[in-house]
């Protein structure tokens, strides 16, 4: 139990050591990444556990900073209190969209939500909105002052409140998905038909999970909006979908530490990118991706968990392994 | 002047033929897609950077080698075919027992590597491309004057829509690929080469997409994002028409093209999104798609 106690202390220790070791710029980097492993959390609570695959999570992301960046300029409301507003309204929307996806699997669940992905920044830049959300302007959003007594400027503030957050809600998840919950998530995940034979309500289970996976990426968006302290269509294009879905499946779908590497490599690679190649980005971003994907299938958390076993695929936890490839249907009528 | 609902007759007609050609472009590119996805099971996400490359080849066919058109509508299918072969020989493959999502994610990361390159190689600005001599001018209808070129594209378009229909319903090839779908251990002990049929859908998908990329090389400037633009719309298209259907990918992405055309006429703020918006009607109602099978 000491060693334990002494663990945690050192890991807090840890992780608040940035705020004063590091400043502008860098500390801004770690507090994204804080804010990423929060999004990537709530996607791996839908996609990692229940096995639903969202590629439409910027959606929920958008919708989060967007709430916190309306509340504060609109209704001049302090920082602190927009993030459960957020949440819980983000919540509503994953559970309105879980019951619609209770009828998709797999594949069309995964382009049906990238429709999502695609469509939000379209209804965030419509006119009929723009007294809210700005048009294609956007919102900026101000940001918050340490509260006083507190001798932190605002990047380190920043960066402490978002990992408390992070923290607050890590632990939260650890707690649920250790509890009848999980099972029944990833029962689902591994057994449909045997999940329900089992007595486990799976439509429950399911929209529930996909609200509150919406509630943790939610949250994530009120985090980036208060960090970045701007909020604009632009921001929230499909790639943030998709380079949270790739921060997924790099860290390892379905393990929380996993969460947290892969928030690294969204919000860093891309920089070491920029750097190798100015003019090309994608070019050594995508082969970054393609080299994880070929090298660590189960993600980088499950390859130090089983040691490096080259290009073989393994069995990781959002797979259900097979060893021909898994075609949908061809028809002609 | 005539008009129709209030709107001029050109105006009308220009827009559901502007909608034709997009869907002529929507219905190649998801018809490529739905074979894909059918045997693969893969959701190729490199899509949109492998018809970018087939009007890319076509222009480098013309101002490297010197071949014109319409062989470049021959040969950049084969050279970019080819490449898809070696693409999913030596990459793609790998990643067969996974879940979909790898590939998904493999082959996203393969179309930011393809349109990055060629982005570095010649700048995002476009290349030009000419409509060949043949196909210049326009032509009057009666109601409106059509351009020659454009009236070819959809020809082309829904010609080569129906013969891939009618290889893959009507011939023993077909038959053997469809087989494969449903069952791949089987028709490979019956003596089928599956791996090797896998490899030459993929290519084929692929081929696909490039022609539609030919095509579109003298209407839009060639230029490494024409791709992105249309792959998003292509997504919905294949979830509303029903993912693996051939007939359905070729019936919604004409469909589709022209109520996008139209709703650029009566409600031009809504033509970006009425797609995604007929896509959520659709899964509301039919969840398969239009033309997918009910589990």
């Amino acid at each position: 139990m000491a060693a334990r106690t002494a663990a945690v202390v050192l890991g807090v220790l840890v992780l608040v050591a940035p705020a004063f070791l590091l400043s502008g710029y860098n500390l801004f980097q770690l507090t994204m990444v804080a804010a990423y492993a929060v999004a990537i959390l709530g996607l791996a609570i839908v996609t990692g556990y229940t096995g639903q695959v969202s590629l439409g999570h910027g959606a929920f992301y958008a919708i989060g900073a967007y709430v916190t960046a309306i509340l504060m300029t609109d209704f001049a409301l302090p920082y602190w209190a927009t993030l459960p507003i957020a949440g819980v309204i983000c919540a509503g929307v994953g559970f309105a969209i879980g019951f619609p996806a209770l009828r998709l699997t797999g594949p069309y669940l995964a382009l049906v939500t990238f429709a999502l992905a695609v469509a939000v920044p379209q209804m965030l830049r419509a006119k009929a909105l723009e007294a809210w959300t700005g048009g294609v302007q956007g919102i900026v959003v101000t940001a918050p002052d340490a509260p006083a007594g507190l001798r932190l400027s605002q990047d380190q503030f920043l960066y402490l409140f978002t990992l408390a957050v992070a923290l607050l809600l890590f632990g939260l998840a650890r707690n649920m998905l250790r509890g009848r919950m999980w099972r029944a998530m990833v029962a689902i995940r591994d057994q449909p038909l045997a999940a329900e034979a089992a007595g486990i309500d799976v439509a429950r289970v399911k929209t529930r999970a996909f609200a509150v996976s919406a509630l943790f990426t939610g949250v994530a968006g009120s985090l980036g909006a208060l960090a970045v302290q701007f909020v604009a269509p632009d921001s929230f294009s499909a790639e943030l979908s998709i380079a949270l879905f790739v921060g997924l499946v790099v860290g390892g779908a379905g393990s929380l530490p996993g969460a947290v590497i892969g928030a690294a490599f969204v919000q860093f690679v891309p920089n070491i990118a920029q750097q190798v190649d100015k003019s090309a980005p994608g070019v050594v971003y995508g082969m970054l991706l393609v080299a994880a994907l070929y090298f660590m299938p189960a993600g980088v958390a499950g390859a130090l968990r089983n040691g490096l076993r080259g290009p073989a695929p393994r069995r990781s936890a959002a797979t259900k392994s097979t060893t021909k490839p898994q075609g949908g249907t061809i028809h002609v009528e | 002047m005539l008009t129709i609902f209030g709107v001029p007759a050109p105006l009308l007609f220009g827009q559901v033929l502007l909608g034709l050609i997009n869907g002529a472009f929507y219905a190649l590119l998801s018809l490529g897609l739905a074979i894909i996805f059918g045997l693969l099971g893969i959701i190729n996400f490199a899509h949109g950077a492998l018809f970018m490359m087939g009007a890319f080849v076509a222009w480098m066919l013309l101002n490297y080698v010197g071949i014109g058109y319409w062989w470049a509508l021959l040969l950049a299918p084969i050279i970019v075919g080819a490449f898809g072969l070696v693409l999913e020989r030596s990459i793609i493959r790998r990643l067969y027992g996974l879940d979909h999502l790898y590939g998904l994610l493999l082959t996203f990361g393969l179309a930011l590597v393809i349109e990055g390159l060629f982005r570095n190689q010649y700048g995002s600005s476009g290349l030009p491309y000419q409509i060949p001599h043949a196909l210049q001018g326009a032509t009057n209808l009666g109601f409106m004057f059509l351009p020659n070129y454009r009236g070819w594209v959809v020809a082309a378009a829904l010609v080569v829509c129906l013969a891939t229909w009618i290889v893959i319903d009507k011939t023993p090839l077909g038959a053997r690929l469809r087989a494969a779908t449903e069952n791949a251990p089987l028709v490979q002990a019956f003596g089928v080469n599956v791996p090797r049929m896998v490899s030459l859908t993929y290519a084929g998908g692929v081929a696909l997409a490039a022609f539609a990329g030919v095509l579109a090389a003298p209407i839009d400037s060639v230029n490494p994002n024409m791709g992105t633009y249309f792959i998003n719309i292509v997504f919905a298209v294949v979830v509303i028409g029903g993912m693996g259907s051939i007939i359905g990918s070729i019936v919604t992405g004409f469909g589709l093209g022209v109520v996008e055309g139209l709703t650029k006429v009566f409600w031009p703020e809504a033509s970006g999104a009425v797609v995604f918006f007929v896509m959520v009607i659709v899964l509301l109602v039919r969840p398969a798609g239009l033309f997918g099978k009910t589990a």
